[in-house]
């Protein structure tokens, strides 16, 4: 009787695997073949969905099982070492909520909505096949051998599995990417806050706020983190509603109205400033603050989707697969990879992998969960910015994202540029959206913010069916994107300090004391400089910057993602599991491809408009052609210098990634020859006392 | 009963994800251990220099 009742269970589950896939198989096939009439972004969220339930439950327990082997009896570093602060047994669905935290950031937001410019097909796919394959494979993958190996870091790893050499580019790529992240994420800011009063107030608001709760936290309550967010948050989104009446003041108005220039100095001084504050005062009560309406928004957005069930105004494809886009320039091959990292795969991932939460993992197969779930998680987040693009006219998705350096400087001009394309718009229909979203134009607001907080306000005040309060949901939505780009701001700056701090330390002693207050200002200035260089440069871009920075972003990305997978496949033979190094060595294969693809384009392209070589040989011949008056001589001796220094930059990725991949290879081949003996630096085994 | 059982839950849990219980936790391990435990502004200091010392948040 039981055995019967068992195996009708086991039919029954079976069933209902074999519907989801036909489920999943119908949405993408009505997504792929849909043209002419808008199909419903439900229909995208549900072959998401399909596709991620299928993903987790078959090849995650794959992976899990047959090419890590899991093992629940095995002590995890959490309970081996149990110290109550670096190490401590935290529960499953706890430490899930703060990988989470982690990991989503602004790019899978951001991301997609840029890529939407070659239609919203190509973005989703990558994202969701990408991610199942990729991106949640190399954060399980390097969570579990970080865990193994006492929560040891990438760079750890990449010293004792692949060699000093490894450790040593790991720890450069780290730098690199935390310096062009930094950039390109205040470059979002500055043109999401550009000429508008409102969100330049609700951003300063968030500093004096944050300033008390820290000092609530530290002097008050100690870690009443409930309490002081709460608090917080009623403050900020009374910054958020009163900002109109500054915008509305002509009193107000000009204090907190700012050109790009003027605010990427702002942000400047501000991450200077973060830096130096010790983190309770300004650092870790702006997290907290950022952390919940992050993770409430995005709840938010996602029953907002479902609700609204908006249809897809944008076409699968647009005629700017051809490499064309105003947005930025290339092909979909590779760029729609490059510009999409955070949501498919990213190599920064594996930093948070491989740091604090495998210190906290209580059983092994945890790991399944945080490291494949928290991506699938992220991944989810990518394919609702990319809904949040689709909701718009592909006319004003146009009109908002591309630089004024390609559709012209006046309204009437970008709305007949555009038009020309085959995506109608008219200057009143933007004047009229920009009325009421509460700011003075949309034009050329280049960044994906800005477009991603109208989709976004379209979607909540259609699902509350608060229509006139579009203005609101907008600037909520662009202090919800700030806020934890600023996030990543305070803390990537501090962190690379940190890092900073450690290398000089090696050449004068005092630099290595964390606490040694002229080694914190002279690293923080450092670091601020070099971010804020490539910031300057991206602001007086006349193509908007976004189309320099993000691929530079989306290529330093790739490089510690190649870092990452070089790192687990070589685990993966040390541990005889050769049969199974596809699972870490396609997705390899894949980004290597593409950051090699990418990065030769964006160097040595002819186009001046992609390639960065051709663009300032281009300048140059207008600077030898006599190029006006000094000052504007100037201007492009200057272009023609950045246009170089991002070439040597993507030049010296891309030899990264060929130099990771060859002293990799090199290892392999010494593995699998036998001339070298599999080592594995792996923790010894202990029995779990835990229950399961 | 069933509804204040799972708000209590769920309240435990926000508060446990807060980090608010975590005080407590290390105020307990450490007498079990025979250790004095920090203040806890001292223990709330010390966690936010272990956080923001290395990358915790991601792009």
């Amino acid at each position: 009787m039981i055995a019967a009742q068992g195996m009708e269970m086991n039919v029954l589950k079976k069933l209902l695997w074999v519907a989801v896939a036909a489920l999943g198989a119908l949405a993408l096939g009505l997504i792929a073949t849909a043209r002419g009439e808008p199909l419903n972004a439900v229909w995208l969220v549900t072959a998401a969905v399909c596709v991620y339930a299928l993903a987790y439950r078959f090849y995650s327990r794959f992976v899990a099982y047959r090419v890590l082997g899991l093992d629940d009896t095995r002590a995890t570093p959490a309970e081996r070492l149990d110290d109550g602060r670096d190490f401590i047994p935290t529960s499953k669905w706890v430490l899930f909520g703060h990988h989470f935290a982690a990991i989503a950031g602004p790019g899978p937001l951001v991301g997609p909505i840029l890529a939407a410019q070659f239609g919203y097909l190509p973005g989703t796919l990558w994202i969701v096949i990408g991610g199942v394959l990729g991106g949640c494979v190399q954060d399980f993958v390097t969570l579990f051998f970080s865990m193994r190996r006492n929560g040891r870091s990438l760079g750890q790893m990449a010293k004792a599995e692949v060699s000093e050499f490894g450790g040593w580019t790991a720890l450069f790529a780290v730098l690199a990417i935390m310096v062009i992240l930094i950039a390109v994420v205040a470059l979002v800011v500055v043109n999401a806050l550009k000429s508008s009063p409102w969100g330049v107030f609700t951003i300063a608001v968030i500093i004096p706020v944050a300033m008390l709760l820290g000092l609530y936290l530290r002097c008050l309550r100690p870690g009443r983190v409930l309490e002081a967010s709460i608090f917080g948050f009623i403050l900020v989104m009374a910054g958020v509603i009163s900002g109109r009446y500054v915008a509305e003041s002509a009193h107000w108005a000009p204090f907190f109205t700012y050109t790009s220039v003027a605010l990427a100095w702002i942000i400047i001084i501000y991450g200077f400033c973060s830096s130096v504050l010790p983190a309770w005062l300004l650092l870790a009560p702006r997290d907290y603050l950022a952390t919940f309406i992050k993770l409430g928004t995005i709840m938010a957005l996602g029953v907002g989707i479902l609700l609204a069930h908006p249809p897809m105004l944008l076409p699968a494809f647009t005629r700017f697969t051809d490499g064309t886009g105003p947005i930025f320039a290339g092909k979909v091959f590779p760029f729609c990879f490059i510009t999409i990292a955070c949501g498919a795969i990213s190599g920064f991932h594996s930093l948070i992998a491989s740091g604090t939460t495998p210190k906290l993992i209580t059983k092994e197969s945890h790991a399944r969960t945080i490291g494949y779930g928290c991506m699938m998680m992220e991944s989810f987040v990518g394919v609702m910015a990319m809904v949040a693009a689709t909701v718009l006219r592909p006319g004003v998705y146009f009109a908002i994202n591309s630089p004024a350096g390609a559709v012209g400087l006046s309204p009437e001009t970008a709305a007949a540029t555009i038009s020309s394309w085959g995506y109608p718009v008219t200057s009143q229909q933007m004047a009229d959206l920009a009325h009421r979203v509460g700011e003075i134009t949309l034009f050329n607001r280049t960044g994906g913010a800005p477009s991603l907080a109208v989709g976004m306000a379209q979607i909540f005040s259609h699902t509350l069916g608060m229509g006139g309060l579009e203005a609101i949901w907008y600037h909520f939505a662009i202090m919800f994107e700030a806020l934890f780009i600023l996030t990543v701001l305070d803390a990537g700056t501090r962190v690379g300090r940190f890092m900073l701090q450690e290398l000089l330390g090696h050449i004068a002693k005092p630099f290595g004391r964390s606490g040694w207050y002229p080694g914190i200002v002279l690293t923080s200035a450092l670091i601020v400089a070099a971010w804020g260089y490539f910031l300057l440069g991206g602001v007086r871009d006349p193509l908007g910057g976004i189309n320099s920075l993000w691929p530079l972003f989306g290529i330093s990305n790739q490089l510690l993602a190649t870092i990452a997978l070089c790192i687990a496949t070589t685990i993966l033979i040390k541990m005889d599991r050769r049969r199974y190094v596809w699972v870490t060595l396609g997705p390899l294969a894949w980004l290597v491809t593409v950051t090699m693809t990418a990065s030769y384009q964006k160097v040595w392209s002819p186009n001046p408009r992609l390639g960065f070589l051709a663009h300032a040989r281009v300048l140059s011949g207008q600077l030898a052609g006599g190029a006006g008056p000094a000052a504007r001589a100037a201007e492009i001796s200057r272009f023609i210098f950045n246009d170089r220094l991002d070439a040597t930059v993507t030049l010296i990725f891309a030899t990264l990634v060929i130099v990771v991949l060859a002293e990799s290879a090199r290892q392999w081949w010494l593995y699998a020859r036998g001339r070298k003996q599999c080592v594995l630096t792996e923790s010894p085994a202990e029995l779990s006392r835990l229950p399961a | 009963m069933r509804l204040r059982t799972l708000f209590r839950r769920l309240w435990h849990f926000i508060r446990e994800a807060a980090g608010e219980n975590a005080y407590l936790q290390h105020r307990e391990r450490a007498l079990a251990h025979g250790e004095s435990p920090l203040p806890p502004a001292a223990f709330y200091l010390s966690g936010l220099e272990r956080k923001y010392s290395r990358p915790n948040r991601c792009c």
